[in-house]
């Protein structure tokens, strides 16, 4: 069972991809966590020791800490946890600065979610 | 006996000269005694023979004028250093209340005696040659004043004379050999003149001197200030020519001196004169710019050549002179008929100046033995004033002249390209203004764009789970349909419905996501990269855009595009963002000439018809490529109007612009042909007949 962890500050998200991932969910091989600010993410992270999470999914321009500052704290204090970025500023240097922080892969707004749902199962067979 | 040797000697000599009022030069007031008959002359030193009572019945008969200096000469008139000469006057009545000064003119040592008692002295004669002292021939009046002679009383006249110096010399330096010792009497009119004439003689010396020094210090500092200023640095050379000549002058005047070094002092006024002459071609040819003549120093050296012979035959005259300074004259005013053009300006004054000075020369030359150059003293004064300062005050005038001239024209100059500097800055700084305007406007565009994408995605993303849930639904009413054989009679036509609006959502929100595509890609310049482009496909996409975007611009009109494109263009690695903009840029500036000529402006199809009537072309761009083998070259041609050559130059500067008012930032090929020399390639602009050809070539 993957557990993943998807972080933007618009609420909507999560019924987008609750609604996009509702077949994974609903077979249970696919669990779905919600976090809408970086504080909140970390938190949730800190919750269980370790942290059960595996990948997170994070936007970059959010009100307080940025996806980016969430990228480094994520990979500082849990390495193993792979983190890749959505936003909707696409441009060189966003994407630059998110690979060199440590980001697996950079996603833009709007999303693609064949894309999206092909990274995830190149994930999990590499994790199963 | 002493009673009967002096009435014998009284007997024996011959009867004094009597001195008449009429023997006197009319003009002059003088009369020369040393020429005439009845002196005795005795070699040798002696005080008693200045006693009226001697007896020199044994001297020579010889005058002071006969005296020679020759070494060969015979004993009668052979001269040893130092002698005296005596001779017996009387004056008559024609005389009477005349006060009669003397007059010597030597270069030696003098004391004049009558009846025994010294009447004056010039210089010191004396027996030891060391201690002679030689005077100079200028002014030497009896001192204090006149003497009074009685009428018919019989005077007996002695000079002690010496002169010691070595005839060797006078051969050398050629000066006639007789010591003429030059004894007369004066009238008061004379003594008055020769009085006159030394003192003005002074302060013309000292004027003149003070005035050339001056003069040179006030060319040095000019010519130190500007070094490059030829006209100055001649001016300069003459004045110092000058100033040496007159030392010389002055020196030999002012000093006593003798007869030699006098001769040698008097040598710089010569070759002083004679440098400054072609001096003054040199200025003549400088004030027209021109390198100065060889025959100018070949005229120098010819005139050097004649002063040496001319100090051996001083017989000669001031000819060589004369011959020189013409020659001068004519040589500048050669230069004058031929550069007439360039000496109007302020040349002129040097031309008058050097004239004046030629001319006052020639007068001094020609004139300097008559009367009327002698006999008033201010004549010589008012002439050599012409000739020493002409030149410098015709090149301060000319000076002035130029300064003035000059800086009119600077001025003038100055205040064009001010008035033109700030019409440009004007120009500049409303197009500043519109640039800063596009700057923000491409900054919000950005952030709108980015914004839209966050409602975009939700949109783009909802639609499409909503389609896949529609079909989920659909299945499920399929399998119900059938489970339960139900017709319900519009729910699947509606879940159609609902998916094919579905799909009408994911369509439109895709096409709006690449319309904010393109808006951040044209805001943001691009990113720089080079990747193998296809250049056909490139120009066919930015052509079309470029022709949709002007069609749906403020002002459209009817263009045909056409594209010659060679199927061999290929590839090249570019900036494909930057490159379009190149096209765009082109393409845009082709309508905007095109719109100018005033064809097709109307969008009804009328200009077509009016075009064929009258057989004017229709406007057209034409877009081609072609390939060599080392580059590949992409044509943007219209048949607008063409740029005239004063535009053609300036088209490439940035913030140049023919468009009126804010319509042009006047950056478009500013930047197209930066963005072309990024991608090492170059911009020529041709003319198409009609119409313009931008032409980019592009290595490969």
């Amino acid at each position: 069972m993957l557990k993943f962890l998807v972080v933007d500050d618009e609420v909507d998200v999560e019924m987008l991809f609750r609604q996009h991932f509702r077949k994974e969910i609903r077979s249970g091989e696919l669990i779905l966590e919600f976090a809408f600010s970086g504080d909140e993410a970390l938190r949730l992270l800190r919750n269980t020791t370790p942290p059960d999470v595996m990948y997170i999914f994070s936007d970059i321009n959010m009100p307080g800490m940025t996806g980016i500052e969430l990228l480094a704290k994520v990979k500082a204090e849990f390495p193993s946890i792979h983190v890749s970025m959505i936003s909707a500023y696409g441009d060189d240097d966003n994407m630059r600065n998110a690979m060199s922080t440590g980001a697996k892969e950079f996603f833009t707004k709007p999303i693609d979610f064949d894309k999206l749902k092909e990274e995830i199962r190149l994930y999990s067979e590499g994790a199963l | 006996m002493f009673a009967i040797a002096w009435i014998t000697a009284l007997l024996v000599s011959a009867p004094p000269f009597v001195v008449s009022d009429s023997l006197f030069n009319p003009t002059t007031g003088v009369i020369f005694l040393s020429a005439r008959d009845g002196w005795t002359y005795m070699p040798g030193d002696n005080p008693a023979y200045a006693d009226p009572l001697y007896d020199d019945s044994a001297w020579f008969h010889t005058s002071p004028a006969q005296i020679r200096l020759n070494d060969d000469a015979p004993d009668s008139v052979k001269w040893n250093g130092i002698g005296w000469f005596r001779f017996r006057f009387t004056i008559d009545s024609t005389l009477a209340d005349i006060p009669l000064w003397w007059r010597v003119g030597t270069w030696g040592g003098l004391t004049l005696f009558i009846d025994g008692v010294e009447q004056s002295s010039w210089g010191r004669p004396s027996a030891d040659p060391d201690s002679v002292i030689h005077d100079h021939p200028l002014n030497q009046l009896s001192r204090p004043g006149p003497t009074r002679l009685e009428i018919g009383r019989t005077y007996t006249m002695a000079v002690r004379y010496a002169n010691v110096q070595e005839p060797a010399t006078f051969k050398w330096m050629n000066i006639p050999t007789d010591i003429d010792p030059l004894i007369r009497l004066a009238k008061p009119q004379y003594a008055q003149f020769i009085l006159d004439g030394s003192r003005v003689g002074l302060y013309q010396n000292i004027t003149w001197i003070a005035v050339l020094s001056l003069l040179t210090l006030v060319f040095l500092f000019f010519w130190m200030l500007n070094r490059s200023n030829k006209l100055v640095g001649s001016t300069l050379v003459f004045t110092t020519l000058l100033f040496i000549a007159q030392l010389g002058n002055s020196l030999g005047g002012i000093l006593q001196l003798d007869h030699v070094r006098s001769t040698l002092i008097q040598l710089l006024f010569t070759f002083g004169i004679g440098f400054a002459i072609p001096v003054m071609i040199i200025m003549m040819y400088h004030v027209v710019g021109r390198q100065t003549p060889k025959i100018a120093f070949a005229l120098m050296g010819f005139y050097i050549a004649m002063t040496v012979f001319q100090f051996m035959n001083p017989n000669l005259g001031s000819i060589t002179l004369i011959v020189y300074i013409a020659l001068s004259g004519a040589l500048v005013l050669r230069r004058v008929v031929r550069d007439w053009a360039l000496i109007k300006r302020e040349g002129w004054v040097i031309l008058v100046s050097i004239m004046m000075v030629v001319a006052s020369m020639l007068t001094v030359l020609l004139t300097e033995s008559t009367e009327w150059y002698q006999q008033n003293v201010y004549v010589p004064f008012t002439v050599v004033s012409f000739i020493y300062l002409s030149i410098p005050i015709g090149m301060l005038i000319h000076i002035i002249l130029n300064y003035t001239r000059l800086n009119n024209e600077r001025n003038q100059k100055l205040e064009k390209e001010v008035a033109e500097a700030t019409a440009h800055l004007k120009q500049t700084m409303a197009q500043l203004v519109q640039q800063e305007k596009l700057a923000s406007l491409g900054q919000l565009t950005a952030g709108i764009a980015h914004e839209i994408k966050n409602p975009l995605n939700f949109v783009n993303n909802f639609a499409s789970v909503s389609v896949e849930l529609v079909s989920e639904a659909k299945e499920e009413v399929e399998r119900l349909v059938s489970t339960f054989n139900i017709q319900p009679s519009t729910l699947k036509e509606t879940l159609s419905d609902i998916d094919q609006n579905l799909h009408k959502i994911v369509e439109h929100g895709t096409r709006a996501d690449k319309i904010v595509k393109s808006m951040l890609l044209h805001s943001r310049g691009g990113s720089g990269k080079m990747e193998p482009t296809d250049v056909n496909a490139l120009l066919q996409e930015y052509g079309n855009l470029a022709f949709h975007g002007m069609r749906a611009g403020k002002n459209p009109i009817t263009v045909d595009i056409r594209y010659e494109l060679d199927p061999k263009a290929g590839s090249i690695p570019m900036v494909a963002e930057d490159f379009s903009r190149v096209i765009l840029n082109l393409c845009n500036n082709a309508f905007d000439a095109m719109r100018d000529v005033g064809r097709g402006t109307m969008d009804d199809g009328r200009s077509d018809s009016l075009n064929s009537t009258f057989n004017i072309q229709p406007s057209t761009l034409i877009l081609r490529t072609k390939r060599t083998p080392s580059a590949i070259v992409i044509d943007v041609e219209d048949n607008g109007p063409g740029i005239p050559d004063e535009i053609k130059a300036r088209i490439l500067e940035p913030f140049f612009t023919t468009k009126k008012g804010t319509e042009g930032t006047g950056l478009g090929l500013s930047i197209s042909m930066d963005i072309i020399t990024a991608h090492r390639g170059e911009l020529r602009i041709e003319d198409a007949h009609p119409g313009a050809r931008f032409v980019i070539r592009l290595q490969s």
